[in-house]
Formats: C-alpha cells, sequence, structure tokens
C-alpha cells in the first residue's frame, strides 16, 4: 500500500512497495564447474552404472583362468591378457551356430510381429467399430500372461505341428508375446496421428488402404522402428521357450547355448561365459546406437499420445 | 518330429511274449541250460534281456556334468553302442536347474527324449510318465548286486521300478589342511560338535568354514538335512503322513547351528551352488560341503591348492552319520516309440566295464549304484577322494524316514528345513528358533497333512 509523505520540494511522496530486485551473480549452470556439477558428473555416474557390467564382462572374458579367481590384485584391470576363452569359445563350441540360430529366429519374429502389429494397431486406433478398445484391452491383457504358464500348451502345440528342435518352433512362438506387446504400443502411435490428414487423402481419391500405406504408416515410421527395436532385442534374449523347444546343440540360440554348454555342474567357466556374452550383446548394441534418435522418439510420443 | 509320428507300443507284442514265454518254459525245463549262461546266470529267471532294433534313433536327455570329459566319455559309449547296434543315439545335457523345465514339458506334450535322467525324487512326480524297468533292474541286480538303498527309494514306486539306477553323486567336505594347521586343527572333525570348534579356531586364519543355508540346489539341502538327522530330527514321520518337525531334537540340531555360526562357522544365504566353488577357488575361505568339483577343478585346472585341499566325509551328530547326495537315474518314457531299444541301451551302459571307464574319467565326481560298483577303482587312485565314497552309504533321501513321495518333492523344493535353519541362524545365529521350528510346521502340514 503507498503512505503519502512530504518531499523537500514540498510534493507528496509516494512510497512504493519494495520489489525484490533478482539477485545478480554468476548462476551455477554459467560455469564450468556448474556445468561439471550438474551435467558431467551425473552423466558420468551413469556411464559408470550403465557400463560397468559391459566392462566387467570385457576383462573377465581376458582374464586368464589363474587370474579368474586371484583376489589378491584389483579385479578391475587384466595383468595377463589372453584371447584363450574366444579362440576355445569361436572353435570348441557351436557358438557361430548359436549366434546364427538367434539372428534368423530374431529378425524373421520380429517381422512376422511387426506385419501383424502394424495391421491390428492400424486398425484398433483408426478404425471405429465396435469392441475396438475391448480388443485393445485384451491384447494387452494377453501380453501379461507370463510365458512360465504358455510353455506347457505351446509344448502342446509344437508337438502338435513336428516342430520340436526346428527354428520355426521359436520363430512361430515369439509372436505371440512380440505381437501383443508391439500392437499396443503402435495403437498410441496410431492414435496421435491427425484423422484429417487421412481423410483429406481418402477425399482426394485414396482408398482406406493406400491410406494407411502413404499416409499413415510413414508417419508413424519412428513408432514401428522402436516396436521393431524391442520386439528383436526380446526375441534376441529369450531363454525359456528355446530351452524347451531345442534339443540339439547345433539348433540353440545364444541364451540357451551359452548356458547349457559353459555351465558344468556347480561350476562356471566364466571366462566363455563372458566372452559369450559379450559377443552376444554387440548386435543389440549396434542396432540400438544406430537407431536411437528414432527409438527414443517413439518412446516418447507413444507414451503420450497413447 | 519323427518320434511322433510313431506309435508308442503298449501292451507285449508277439515277440516279447513268445520270447518271455520261452525263457520261462526252458528254465522250468533244463534249468542247467539258464545256470550255464555264464554272466547271465544271476538274471532273474524272469528277466527278459531287451534287444535293440536296427534303424531305432534313441534320444537320451540329461544334466551336464561337471567333468567335461566324462559327458565326452557317455556320449562315446552311447554313440559305439549305436554304430554296433544300427542305433541313432543323440545325448542332450543341460543344466540341473534347466532339466526340470524340459522334463514337464515332455511329459505335459506326452512326447520328448526316449531317456530322461530323473533326479531325486522325480519318478514319483511323473510315474504314469515312467515306463516300468523292472526286467531291467532285475538285470543289473544279477549282474552287480543290490542297489544302493536311496536310489532304490527313488526309484521304486509303490513297488514298481520306474527308473533304472544310474549315478550318486557324493557331497563331503573339502577343506585346506594349511589354514586347518595354521589353527592348530590337525584332522577334520568328525563330529557335529568338533566342527563347530574347529570353525571357532579356524575364524582366527581369517578364512572360514562357510556354506549356504540359502536356496542351492544342492549344497543347501546336503548340508542341513544330515544335521537335522545327526540330532535325531525329521520332517515327517514313517507313514509319510505326521509332520514330526516340532521336536526336542529339531531343536538340538538348531541350537548346534547357532552355537557354531557364532563361534565362528559362517552361512551365507545369498550362495547358490557355484558361490561355495568360487570362494574356495578364490582363497577366501577353509571349507565348505561340495561334491567333487573344487577339488576336480583344483587338481586338473587351477593347480593353486591341490596339495594343500583334503576332502572328509560328514561329520556325525549324536543319532550317528547321515548324509545326503545327489542322485540321478533314468527313466525309460511311456512315448518312446522305441522303448525296448532305450532298455538295451541303458543296459550296456550300466554294464559295469563300461561304466567304470566313465566313472574313472569322471574322476571321482560320480559313484556308482549298485554293490559291484561300490568299490570302484576310481576312489584308490587318489586317497584324497576316498572321503567321496564313504559318503554314499550314510547317505539318505529329503523327507527320510518317509519313504520319497510327491509331498516330499514338494517339501524339498520348498526348501522348508533350510529355511528353517535360515531364520534361525539370522542375525550372527541369533533367531528365534520357536518361530522358525513353528514356520517350518506351518508349511509342512500343509503338504504332508492335507486331505
Amino acid at each position: 500500500m503507498a503512505v503519502q509523505s512530504t518531499t523537500r520540494s514540498g510534493l507528496p511522496e509516494v512510497k512504493r512497495p519494495k520489489v525484490r530486485k533478482p539477485r545478480i551473480g554468476r548462476v551455477i549452470g554459467d560455469s564450468l564447474a556448474g556445468r561439471v556439477i550438474r551435467i558431467y558428473v551425473p552423466l558420468l555416474l551413469f556411464l559408470v552404472v550403465t557400463l560397468f557390467p559391459f566392462y566387467w564382462m570385457a576383462i573377465t572374458s581376458f582374464k586368464s583362468a589363474s587370474e579368474l579367481f586371484d583376489f589378491s590384485v584389483s579385479p578391475l584391470w587384466v595383468r595377463e591378457p589372453t584371447l584363450a576363452w574366444y579362440q576355445h569359445l569361436l572353435t570348441q563350441t557351436n557358438f557361430p551356430h548359436w549366434a546364427f540360430n538367434t539372428a534368423v529366429v530374431a529378425i524373421i519374429s520380429t517381422l512376422i510381429s511387426l506385419f501383424c502389429s502394424v495391421l491390428a494397431g492400424y486398425s484398433l486406433a483408426r478404425l471405429r467399430y465396435r469392441g475396438a478398445d475391448s480388443i485393445g484391452w485384451g491384447i494387452f491383457v494377453t501380453y501379461l500372461v507370463p510365458p512360465t504358464l504358455l510353455f506347457l500348451p505351446l509344448t502342446f502345440v509344437i508337438r502338435e505341428l513336428h516342430l520340436f528342435n526346428n527354428l520355426w518352433a521359436l520363430i512361430l512362438t515369439y509372436p505371440t508375446f512380440l505381437i501383443p506387446f508391439c500392437t499396443w504400443m503402435l495403437m498410441g502411435f496410431f492414435k496421435g496421428i491427425p484423422h484429417e490428414l487421412e481423410e483429406a487423402a481418402l477425399v482426394d481419391g485414396a482408398t482406406r488402404i493406400q491410406a494407411m500405406l502413404r499416409i499413415a504408416i510413414p508417419l508413424a515410421v519412428p513408432g514401428i522402428l522402436a516396436a521393431a527395436l524391442f520386439a528383436f532385442t526380446l526375441s534376441w534374449n529369450e531363454f525359456l521357450y528355446a530351452l524347451i523347444f531345442m534339443n540339439d546343440s547345433l539348433v540353440k540360440t545364444i541364451p540357451v547355448g551359452v548356458t547349457q554348454e559353459l555351465i558344468h555342474g556347480d561350476e562356471f567357466f566364466w571366462g566363455e561365459l563372458m566372452a559369450a556374452a559379450l559377443l552376444g550383446s554387440v548386435p543389440v548394441a549396434v542396432l540400438y546406437s544406430f537407431f536411437v534418435d528414432h527409438f527414443v522418439a517413439g518412446m516418447t510420443a507413444g507414451a503420450v499420445k497413447g | 518330429m519323427s518320434q511322433g509320428k510313431k506309435k508308442a507300443k503298449t501292451g507285449w507284442s508277439r515277440r516279447e511274449f513268445l520270447r518271455t514265454a520261452g525263457v520261462a518254459v526252458a528254465t522250468i525245463a533244463f534249468p542247467e541250460i539258464i545256470i550255464s549262461c555264464g554272466p547271465q546266470s544271476n538274471v532273474a529267471p524272469t528277466a527278459a534281456i531287451p534287444k535293440p532294433r536296427k534303424g531305432a534313433s534313441i534320444r537320451l536327455l540329461q544334466w551336464t556334468s561337471f567333468v567335461k570329459p566324462a559327458d565326452a566319455e557317455f556320449k562315446r559309449q552311447a554313440a559305439e553302442w549305436g554304430d554296433a547296434n544300427g542305433v541313432t543315439v543323440a545325448i542332450e545335457t543341460v543344466t540341473g536347474d534347466q532339466l526340470q523345465p524340459k522334463t514337464a514339458a515332455a511329459v505335459e506334450a506326452n512326447s520328448g527324449p526316449d531317456i530322461i535322467q530323473m533326479q531325486y525324487g522325480w519318478p514319483q512326480l511323473y510315474t504314469d510318465a515312467c515306463l516300468d524297468v523292472s526286467n531291467e533292474v532285475n538285470i543289473l541286480i544279477g549282474k552287480l548286486g543290490k542297489p544302493d538303498p536311496v536310489n532304490e527309494a527313488f526309484c521304486k514306486v509303490n513297488g514298481t521300478w520306474r527308473a533304472i539306477p544310474y549315478t550318486v553323486v557324493p557331497n563331503a567336505w573339502t577343506y585346506r589342511t594349511d589354514y586347518f594347521t595354521q589353527a592348530g586343527v590337525t584332522s577334520f572333525p568328525t563330529t557335529w560338535d568338533e566342527l563347530a570348534a574347529a570353525a571357532a579356531k579356524l575364524k582366527t586364519t581369517g578364512k572360514s568354514i562357510s556354506q549356504t543355508d540359502g536356496h542351492a540346489y544342492g549344497d543347501s539341502l546336503t548340508m542341513w538335512n544330515p544335521v537335522l538327522w545327526g540330532y535325531g530330527g525329521k520332517e515327517v514321520n514313517a507313514d509319510g503322513k505326521t509332520v514330526a518337525i516340532n521336536s526336542k531334537e529339531t531343536r538340538d540340531a538348531i541350537k548346534w547351528a547357532q552355537g557354531a555360526v557364532k563361534a565362528g562357522f559362517v552361512v551365507h544365504p545369498e550362495w547358490l551352488d557355484p558361490d561355495n566353488n568360487q570362494a574356495y577357488h578364490a582363497d577366501r575361505i577353509s571349507g565348505t560341503l561340495n561334491g567333487a568339483s573344487i577339488y576336480i577343478r583344483e587338481k586338473i585346472e587351477f593347480h593353486h591348492f591341490t596339495d594343500v585341499t583334503n576332502n572328509a566325509p560328514m561329520p556325525a551328530g549324536p543319532k550317528g552319520t547321515f548324509a545326503m547326495n545327489l542322485i540321478f537315474n533314468h527313466a525309460v518314457m511311456k512315448w518312446s516309440p522305441d522303448a525296448e531299444t532305450a532298455r538295451a541301451m541303458l543296459l550296456h551302459l550300466m554294464d559295469k566295464d563300461q561304466y567304470q571307464k566313465w566313472t574313472m574319467i569322471a574322476s571321482g565326481y560320480n559313484a556308482g549304484p549298485f554293490e559291484a560298483l561300490h568299490n570302484d577303482p576310481v576312489f584308490a587312485s587318489d586317497p584324497k577322494l576316498k572321503a567321496f565314497q564313504d559318503v554314499v552309504a550314510p547317505g539318505k533321501w529329503p523327507g527320510w524316514p518317509a519313504m520319497p513321495s510327491k509331498k516330499t518333492a514338494q517339501a524339498q523344493t520348498q526348501f522348508i528345513v533350510a529355511d528353517m535353519f535360515a531364520k534361525a541362524l539370522a542375525n550372527g545365529g541369533t533367531g528365534d528358533i520357536e518361530a522358525a521350528i513353528t514356520a517350518a510346521e506351518t508349511s509342512l502340514k500343509a503338504i504332508f497333512e492335507r486331505p
């Protein structure tokens, strides 16, 4: 509230309320030290936490048998690096076959799942028909059913199809958990694309399929890529179905082959295990590094528009 | 899958009937002919030797042995037999943890390997899926003598052999003689009380005697069941129905364990089966209970502590010496289109000469389950392995004195005994004994006393 008083000139003085001036000084973020504290230190901590498992895998895979259990020196370094585990893994086990099988299964099952999921996601998100929401929820609930419950009935199905010990057993069963996940994810993307774009295409004479192929799908590419990455990673790492349906060493995938042939009784052969884990994680890491921008964009878009 | 197209045999074929009837008639009419048939003279008179079918295909599923060359020898023997008989043989090995879901899936699908390795009481769990192999076991009894009681208890379901005894993986104590000497302990303890006293002395070296009390598939069960039995405790009475865990004997066993932990025996609830092996190889502990794998790996691979490592059998409690070992047997599955060929192959693999070639390469990790296989030369090849031979005889099974059943298997897989000890040994051996026993009793009653 302003209070009147008299000034030397006789004019009434109007007291103005004090306004706190912004503190003048160096904002911590402006300086190098500030950036270090606010950005680089947390980033470094995050990197350490994220990359340490890979570092541990790498150094363990280069340690000799005697060094692996020698805790008299720091376990964080390698004193006498050796490639013996890699040599053994690549020449004395069927690891190259396992890697090939894993890639074949992951790529084909991802493609099958994406094809089905794009159609299902588009249909559920864009076509207005009765029960679409219920079906969408149903698909999501299907994804929640754990594989530990599904593997027994699926075993029966695989037996009836005579697909035991055949990569098709995995190629056909992986979509049972990939399609629900990808469909649910893609529904969010398709819902986020303005209807007007497709309607304009329809007005211009496009058919529904043309509108989907030329308008909706190109706009949903980030989401499709994100779904593809997820599907590929889930297929690459899948364990239970590969354990149950594959028998011969030559048809196993990396997760199963490695654990079955590099763990003997209660003794773990860490050198070979870590070499296999490192080599097995490389393709997924490379894939992520190529598509990380799409992946992040896709994840964010799917999250807010769904 | 090829075997899915073939129809599994059921009942008796004409050939089987004629063969069995012929043997029976010949046995009655001309017993001297049967008696003069060399090694087969010990075969039970009604036994019919199974014959392999040329062109058959047999798949066997079992766990991956710790000793890689032992698996290779097993596969070699099977392949050699297959080549000689025109049979294609495939041996698939998986880890112990993976064997259970693969077996469950095969049983559910009524399809899969012709032969599956049965661990512990699986013949009781999968009885209907396992063919009657009494004929083959009788043949082996004729040749090799009595089977070990534990293998028999697991393989025989309601008087019928559902699996052929295959092997015992003995569990004994592996310890560092240098640390024991340093602590003033001149030999490995022979009683549980002595073990607690030794643990107190070993604590001063900084390398404790250590064992898991967590959910380790082998090491936890093989430790805490023998402690319970050694003090007279038991989960259930011999009738397999009356829960008997809430007893003075159980309290005595737990009190010993608490005293041992307070003295210096270190328990690790977080340890699984590989962890005590790794701790020993890494020079972090002075002793632990395990299969022969620690000693064998030191001997053939690491060579760090071979000279200062020795093995010892189980200590005794007031009620005697007890042990629990890993027990593996082979079942011929009902869906096998070539069950007779599978039986013939298993008989060949259990032949004494074949078997002891395998156990020699297994370096003491395995012991034979029949009388004639007890004095295996492998245990004489290295005096330090004798402890693993000695723990076979006092071996019992989870749930003892009740016979193995689905219920004892359930109690075993829930780690009820190990959990009881773990609760009482929490916080440096100061856990509530009564609460631990009550919890175990409640869990056991839910299994054994339900209608």
